[in-house]
């Protein structure tokens, strides 16, 4: 399916992506290309398929506000490791600059967590395929696969990975039954809720925000809600320059 | 021709003794690691891969190097390599078994180590290396001991060796250039993206080895009456002066068209290395010890001196080893030097790693004990 995806993405993207990243850096606003928006989306054609995505409004993103992480990461188990050195986490937050770059106005700490990436450094890097794409745009990790090399996440170019340098169960100290923990030695991050998606609900960081600042849906459906704000808003991706095509879009 | 190992002069037993005490060392800190993980490490979140990885690279590269002197001492007739053929394949054999142990020092889940051959991903490079260096060991293995053996008896060495090597030159070939594109795959990062990577590996790999064979050549000689021939060593000598040279010159571009170009990602790439960096000093010794050592060595009147050629040798392989092991791994795993946080190995990993190097010199020793015991068995003395 990665493979189908790229083909098609070379197939069909090609002059539609340099016009989208023109445009976003700003360069070729207005230029001949098929279609020219500020909005991150238009560097991304029409495919078929599920691709879940995430959009997150940075306007509506409370300052000093952390439910969204505190949620996710007590979904998951995901061990709050105490040496800077060792943390682990599934989501965090950034300075808005930091994450985004200078076409983010703002620099208050906005929520980052992993991409999905279409095309995932992490998967190309992993020799055992533990960390791989599922056909719905989820990049998902196999914690009884992994052997714990870190190429993932050392190609990981947003840092999203991480790695249980110690006993995670350790530091866990209310663990939910619905998910289960890791041991030492594996990598984990986010896993956009596959296990809450099977059962027919939304992300967890989705429901806990209060401002309803975080959007989840299938960004190949025209008709998704996500689809309708990434189209009519200014949008961001993370470092859209390094072709890792990421499935989480920043209102600015 | 096992017994031999056993045998020889004090000064040869003590020497084996100090190196298996080091190994000794290896094995307590690894049962430490699977103990209680990489907390013994000075390994985190902030150098994701420490001395164990860096080690990969550069014996990629010697494995790979090991072919050049390989291939000719054993397919071609009248080589003056002949008689290093069986060194350098145990040397190709020796850092292929190396890789494989740094490899499983560095998982965080040792047990699962066989995942690595039964579950690969043919699209990821990392997942040809194991594998590679597996079957790239087995062969040189198989080739240096029944090159030894022939040697010792006296025959001529049996038709299957031309086959194995012909298998083992894409096998080692491919194992810097897997090393280069298992760095290759992470984006954004200059040091690691480069294309000149690779041939760097090679060319740097061949200076390397040659140097270590002027070294293990020389020291066998005067120690245990090992005998290369002259002619071989000098020729040896020669080629570590010129992998040298081409060895600097690939820096050389590289560093020259990020300046040139002046982009600001292929300058930062240089000044992790060479600038505002933990990695600095090393980076510049490195560079130093090669421009003097292949500067020496490419003189024709001070490489006849075995024990110059020797000296020069080993230091240009020290300087190879600081690039292309340590400092190309520490060095690009920081970024843009806003988190330039130093690594510093903690001591069971220093333990480990020294371990598995005094392992292999022991290994080595050994085998040049018993391939001088062979030459001398033949000429019946
Ligand atoms: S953000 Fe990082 S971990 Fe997530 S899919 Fe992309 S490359 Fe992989
Ligand atoms: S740490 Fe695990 S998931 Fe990551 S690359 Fe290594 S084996 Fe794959």
């Amino acid at each position: 399916m990665m493979h189908n995806d790229r083909r098609e993405f070379i197939r069909k993207a090609g002059i539609g992506m340099l016009a989208g990243m023109g445009a976003a850096s700003g360069i070729l606003t207005g230029g001949g290309f098929e279609r020219t928006t500020s909005a991150a989306w238009a560097a991304v054609p029409g495919e078929h398929g599920r691709r879940w995505g995430m959009l997150i409004d940075t306007r509506r993103c409370r300052e000093g506000c952390t439910l969204c992480i505190e949620s996710c990461h007590h979904t998951h188990n995901v061990p709050a490791v105490k040496s800077p050195d060792e943390t682990v986490e599934w989501m965090h937050k950034e300075d808005g600059r930091e994450l985004l770059g200078s076409l983010c106005s703002s620099t208050a700490a906005l929520p980052a967590l992993c991409n999905h990436c279409v095309e995932p450094s992490c998967a190309r890097a992993c020799p055992t395929d533990s960390i791989f794409r599922r056909t719905d745009g989820i990049v998902a990790i196999d914690y009884h696969r992994c052997v714990g090399c870190r190429s993932c996440m050392q190609s990981c170019p947003y840092g999203e990975v991480s790695f249980n340098w110690s006993d995670p169960r350790a530091s866990l100290k209310n663990p939910s039954l619905d998910y289960p923990t890791r041991q030492r030695g594996v990598v984990e991050k986010c896993n956009f809720c596959s296990d809450r998606l099977v059962r027919g609900k939304k992300p967890s960081c989705v429901e806990a925000c209060p401002e309803g600042a975080i959007s989840f849906g299938n960004l190949n459906d025209p008709s998704s809600e996500i689809r309708k704000l990434l189209e009519s808003s200014e949008t961001l991706q993370r470092k859209p320059e390094l072709g890792t095509r990421p499935s989480v879009f920043y209102i600015i | 021709m096992i017994e031999q190992a056993l045998k020889g002069h004090r000064s040869y037993l003590i020497w084996s003794f100090a190196l298996l005490a080091l190994a000794a060392g290896a094995a307590y800190a690894s049962a430490l690691q699977s103990a209680d993980g990489f907390v013994h490490t000075g390994m985190g979140n902030n150098a994701i891969w420490g001395l164990y990885h860096a080690q990969l690279p550069f014996l990629a590269s010697i494995a790979a190097a090991s072919l050049a002197m390989l291939v000719p001492g054993t397919l071609q007739k009248h080589s003056f390599l002949a008689p290093l053929a069986p060194l350098a394949a145990f040397l190709g054999a020796i850092a292929s078994a190396m890789s494989l142990l740094f490899i499983a020092a560095d998982l965080g889940m040792q047990r699962r180590i066989l995942t690595l051959f039964l579950n690969p991903s043919p699209g990821a490079p990392a997942s040809w290396q194991a594998p590679l260096l597996l079957l790239f060991l087995a062969l040189s293995l198989a080739v240096g001991w029944a090159q030894v053996g022939a040697m010792r008896k006296g025959v001529k060495q049996a038709v299957w060796i031309r086959s194995a090597v012909m298998i083992a030159i894409p096998a080692g070939l491919a194992l810097p250039v897997i090393s280069a594109f298992r760095l290759a795959v992470v984006p954004g990062s200059e040091l690691w993206t480069s294309a000149l990577l690779a041939p760097r590996l090679m060319v740097s790999g061949v200076a390397a080895s040659a140097g270590m064979m002027l070294l293990m050549a020389v020291t066998a000689e005067k120690l245990a009456g090992f005998k290369a021939g002259e002619e071989a060593l000098e020729r040896l000598a020669a080629v570590a002066a010129w992998a040298g040279l081409g060895s600097l010159a690939l820096t050389g571009l590289e560093a020259g068209t990020a300046m040139l170009g002046n982009v600001t990602a292929k300058t930062t790439a240089l000044s992790l290395l060479y600038g505002n960096s933990p990695f600095a000093l090393a980076s510049w010794f490195s560079l130093l010890a090669g421009a003097l050592s292949t500067g020496f060595l490419l003189m024709p009147s001070l490489r006849r001196s075995s024990i110059a050629a020797a000296s020069f040798g080993a230091l240009l392989a020290l300087s190879v080893w600081l690039q292309s092991g340590l400092t190309l791994i520490l060095a690009g795993q920081l970024r843009n030097g806003s988190v330039a946080v130093g690594y510093a190995p903690a001591l069971p990993e220093i333990l480990l790693t020294t371990g598995v190097w005094a392992g292999a010199v022991l290994i080595i020793t050994v085998l040049l004990k018993i391939t001088a015991s062979a030459q001398l068995e033949r000429e019946g003395l």
